[in-house]
């Protein structure tokens, strides 16, 4: 062995173990979760893999960001068999380092300066967008304690890239290279460009042969520092995505895990929800360690948008930085439990909620997944929120005033809505004087359709006009259909997303009870909250139904001619995806088929729409919370309406509507633009 | 400091006004189906009240209510907010009493409960809204009492509280044992958390009858009673509407205030 070689597998090694030490915490780390089974399926997961890792599928839903990752990850991929090719020869062989298996293959060669060029373009294109046109979303959090770490990353796999096309350069120069292709000799096409350039500048051979042996090491220093920093860095995505698109969540994503509080309350010092960095699972303290910092989902947070106190981003890296600073507390290293980082922490842990993350952020939440739908290393930002809150809630009692009057009232009345004038059956008052009958579901006539009117939709004066237009459709259709009446009861959706878990069990047992004693073959919803939980969640506590959301029900009534339109609409519209229809359910076309039938439509989309679309601010029981801060999410969703310049906003949920209707008011007020759900607009044309 | 905490139960006054019905023959309210009774709304800043006090000072707090036997929900609300003990006044010799015998039942079931230092009750009840049971509790127990009170402090051997007067309030201190009744600015009832609730859901509510409580029947309910209710009835509400016509904005509000003037209203 040469001083070189030897040199060569010291460095090798140093950086080995810093990277090592590393990734030995972030794992201790991990495990300090609760356990969570993310290995069942393993086919599905596995063809994951595929698509989101080798495919980057994800990356691809931003443009053009996405194709500068794809060119980054190959290149990256491709020049790690070459570099780990000048190691291995480095360590191996004699100096200076005879390059090594497939590098020599000209093929190899010819693909890998190629990617080396479109990774440097690449990068310059990632330093534009992040030091020219400084992105909103990728402000570097506090965590970084100025240290450059983006920078460092460019600099460590740009020097990566250039040492390697340099190298190819000097060695073509020092005709230490040339490689026999066919007939005659063949050098790499940048080696031989840059080759040119630096004869042209009177580089001598003997030069390029010293040169080339620099840019060697050089090489080698990038990629060393890159495997020694990348898990201290933003770059532990490179490590951890793959892992991380393996574990993903595959259960509905309409469903949010249930608790069996039977047990937990067994348990002496159960902690229901989330209320310390031990209390989440695994994978989500994994995923919080693997955050890339890109900031998709704070661009895509309505909450953001609004200027409201919530970046899915920044509670990601909120977690990750207590997590990294309470390490050796967590890790039971401190010594004395005294002064155990030099963090400000002295020893004491910060309360998760209301010091690393603050009560107002848990409910700035929508949850219109619009975070975890974009995430390209899959972190699951919004289950943290909701995990907290029900901690919040079912142990702390603590929650804004709208949601506890919202619960308080789902508790007494089964509905959210304290302070109505109406009751459940007020919207139908109008019909009978249209000929429309309204019969009540019993035990003993079956129905074809049973149709789920929802709280939204029979208490607010607003949305009785959506159930009227669906009561029409109904009768137009020829459908046997009946409602459950003054008995219809919340489903249960926003007790279980505010956090009240107990309360949403008690409210699902209590319908199921009622349905399971009802005969009909469908239920038919216009909420796609009800739709959800119906679909997603209701098969685990005995509740199998056949359920579809109005969009669908209708658009098939349409297709198959059992409901013909006769007025065209003769108008342009835009449509607005509803977060529980869309993301939840992956329901974009049917609502858009509707509009086409209306005949005569100039169908328009928002900036923001289909699986990118821009909540209206109610879900997650925002609906009853009043916004403190910022501005109203409907105010800004309104604002992209409008953009459009669209005449009508259709609409398929009651909360959409509610929003919708209060946020043109104010930004519309000579009503130009009028939203109207799908069904009143199949029921006007009729 | 030991607290009684008095709680009734009402119907929901949020039930919709077309579901409100009463029986013109027994001068009852029919209870709104599907829609379960709740606390009386300042009773629950009585219990939330009294739980604060026993955080700070120690000792119990317990909650009487005087009922039907589906009352023991609201008892149980009690408890799962945190108060140490539930006592139900159950028995049909106690139905359709009115102030005078609800006060002598309330009375008789505090001295059966024994050793206390303050009663809080609510400024009113949420249906009735006499806002006589309070003082007429206090009167029989012979202990003083204030109502309605803004804020309460409690010190060894005596209460300080913030009586609410006609535009604004008094200090008054109140030597113990005594009797405030709360009004809504004293405080913000918690909710409940899901262990209180789960231990409440659990626990058996007593039922006290008048012999329980050493009284006749003929002490409470209707025959204890000093008045009688003649007729209980929902008012005929009408209204009218007038459009005021005219060709401009200004013009309108020109005519609206003139008819608003003559109509004595501004």
């Amino acid at each position: 062995m040469t001083l070189a070689s030897v040199g060569l597998l010291i460095g090798v090694l140093i950086a080995t173990v810093i990277f090592a030490r590393r990734v030995l915490l972030l794992v201790r780390l991990c495990l300090i979760g609760t356990p969570k089974n993310r290995f069942d399926q393993l086919g599905q997961r596995i063809k994951a893999l595929f698509v989101y890792v080798l495919g980057q599928k994800r990356l691809l839903n931003y443009l053009p960001t996405g194709i500068g990752h794809v060119a980054i990850f190959y290149g990256f991929l491709t020049i790690q068999g070459a570099t780990l090719a000048i190691l291995l020869a480095g360590i191996f062989s004699s100096p200076p380092f005879r390059l090594w298996f497939f590098s020599d293959n000209p093929v190899f060669l010819f693909i890998l300066e190629i990617v080396e060029v479109l990774v440097l373009i690449a990068l310059a294109a990632a330093a534009w967008r992040r030091y020219v046109l400084r992105m909103n979303r990728l402000n570097e959090p506090e965590r970084h304690h100025g240290v450059p770490e983006a920078l460092l990353i460019l600099v460590g796999i740009g020097g990566l890239m250039l040492t390697g096309l340099l190298l190819s350069g000097f060695e073509v120069l020092s005709e230490s290279f040339p490689v026999a292709l066919g007939s005659g000799a063949w050098s790499p096409p940048v080696g031989l460009l840059l080759a040119n350039l630096f004869n042209g500048l009177g580089l001598t051979a003997d030069t390029a042969q010293v040169l080339r042996d620099v840019m060697l090491w050089g090489h080698a220093g990038f990629f060393l520092f890159l495997l020694a920093y990348i898990p201290y860095s933003k770059h532990t995505h490179i490590l951890g995505a793959p892992l991380a698109v393996l574990t993903q969540d595959m259960t509905p994503r309409g469903r949010m895990p249930t608790m069996d509080i039977e047990k937990l309350m067994e348990q002496e010092n159960a902690t229901l929800g989330v209320n310390k960095l031990e209390g989440f699972s695994w994978r989500d303290l994994f995923d919080s360690m693997i955050c890339t910092e890109c900031g998709r989902c704070q661009d895509q947070c309505p909450a953001y948008n609004a200027g409201q106190p919530l970046s899915p981003k920044k509670l990601v890296l909120d977690i990750q930085e207590a997590l990294l600073a309470e390490a050796p507390i967590v890790l039971g290293r401190a010594k004395n439990g005294a002064s155990a980082d030099g963090d400000g922490h002295n020893g004491r842990r910060k309360t998760l909620i209301g010091e690393i993350i603050q009560d107002e952020t848990l409910w700035a939440c929508t949850t219109c997944y619009a975070c975890v739908n974009i995430c390209p290393v899959f972190i699951e930002q919004m289950p943290k929120i909701l995990d907290m809150r029900r901690n919040l809630v079912m142990e702390e009692g603590h929650m804004p005033e709208g949601a506890e009057t919202a619960l308080r009232s789902l508790e007494g009345r089964g509905h959210p809505y304290s302070g109505t004038n109406a009751d459940r059956l007020t919207w139908t008052g109008p019909l009978a004087d249209q000929g429309v009958e309204v019969a009540e579901a019993d035990p003993d006539t079956e129905v074809d359709v049973l149709y789920w009117v929802g709280c939204t939709t029979a208490f607010d004066e607003r949305n009785q006009r959506i159930a009227r237009a669906m009561a029409k459709i109904f009768q137009a259709a020829g459908v046997k259909w009946a409602i459950i009446g003054a008995n219809e009861r919340c489903t249960g959706d926003p007790a279980r997303r505010i956090g009240n878990e107990y309360l949403y069990q008690l409210m699902v047992q209590g319908n199921v009870e009622q349905l399971n004693a009802l005969k009909f073959q469908t239920i038919v919803t216009n909420c796609p909250h009800c739709f959800n939980t119906f679909q997603n969640e209701y098969p685990e506590f005995g509740g199998q139904y056949q359920t579809i959301h109005h969009a669908e029900y209708v658009q098939g009534l349409l297709e198959s001619g059992q409901l013909k339109l006769t007025r065209p609409l003769g108008k342009k519209v835009t449509y607005h995806d509803s977060c529980y229809l869309g993301r939840y359910n992956n329901i974009y076309e049917a609502p858009r088929a509707v509009v086409q039938f209306l005949g005569d439509v100039d169908l328009v989309e928002m900036e923001r729409s289909g699986q990118k679309s821009f909540c209206c601010g109610a879900g997650g029981g925002r609906m009853w919370i009043e916004e403190s801060r910022g501005k109203r999410i409907n105010h800004v969703r309104v604002e992209q309406a409008l953009r459009t310049g669209a005449e009508v906003v259709a609409t398929a949920c009651p909360f959409c509507m509610t929003m919708f209707t209060d946020g043109l008011k104010t930004k519309d007020p000579d009503e130009r633009v009028k939203a109207y759900d799908l069904a009143e607009l199949v029921a006007d044309a009729l | 400091m030991n607290v009684i905490v008095l709680v009734k139960q009402v119907p929901d006054p949020e039930a919709p006004a077309s579901q409100f019905k009463i029986d013109q023959a027994t001068n009852k309210v029919i209870p709104p189906p599907g829609i379960a009774p709740k606390i009386s709304l300042y009773d629950e800043y009585a219990i939330e009240a009294g739980i604060q006090l026993k955080e700070k000072t120690g000792g119990k707090v317990t909650a009487l209510c005087l009922g039907p036997a589906s009352a023991k929900e609201q008892l149980k609300q009690a408890l799962a907010m945190g108060c140490d003990e539930a006592i139900l006044l159950d028995d049909a010799a106690f139905q359709d009493g009115d102030s005078y015998a609800i006060a002598t039942a309330l009375a008789a079931a505090i001295q059966k409960i024994g050793a206390f230092d303050l009663v809080i009750a609510g400024r009113q009840s949420a249906d009735m809204a006499n806002s006589l049971v309070p003082t007429m509790v206090a009167e029989r127990l012979g202990v003083p009492s204030a109502n309605p009170i803004r804020a309460l402090e409690a010190s060894n051997g005596s209460v300080k509280v913030q009586r609410l007067i006609e535009g604004g309030y008094e200090e008054i201190e109140l030597p113990t044992p005594a009797l405030v009744a709360v009004h809504d600015e004293i405080n913000k009832p918690r909710y409940p958390n899901l262990k209180g609730i789960m231990a409440a859901s659990r626990r058996q509510i007593p039922e006290w009858s008048p012999a329980d409580l050493g009284l006749d029947p003929s002490q409470v309910g209707v025959a204890g009673s000093k008045t009688k209710l003649l007729k209980l009835y929902i008012p005929q509400r009408e209204s009218q509407i007038e459009l005021i016509e005219a060709d401009t904005p200004e013009e309108a509000a020109a005519k609206l205030a003139q008819r608003l003037r003559e109509k004595k209203i501004i």
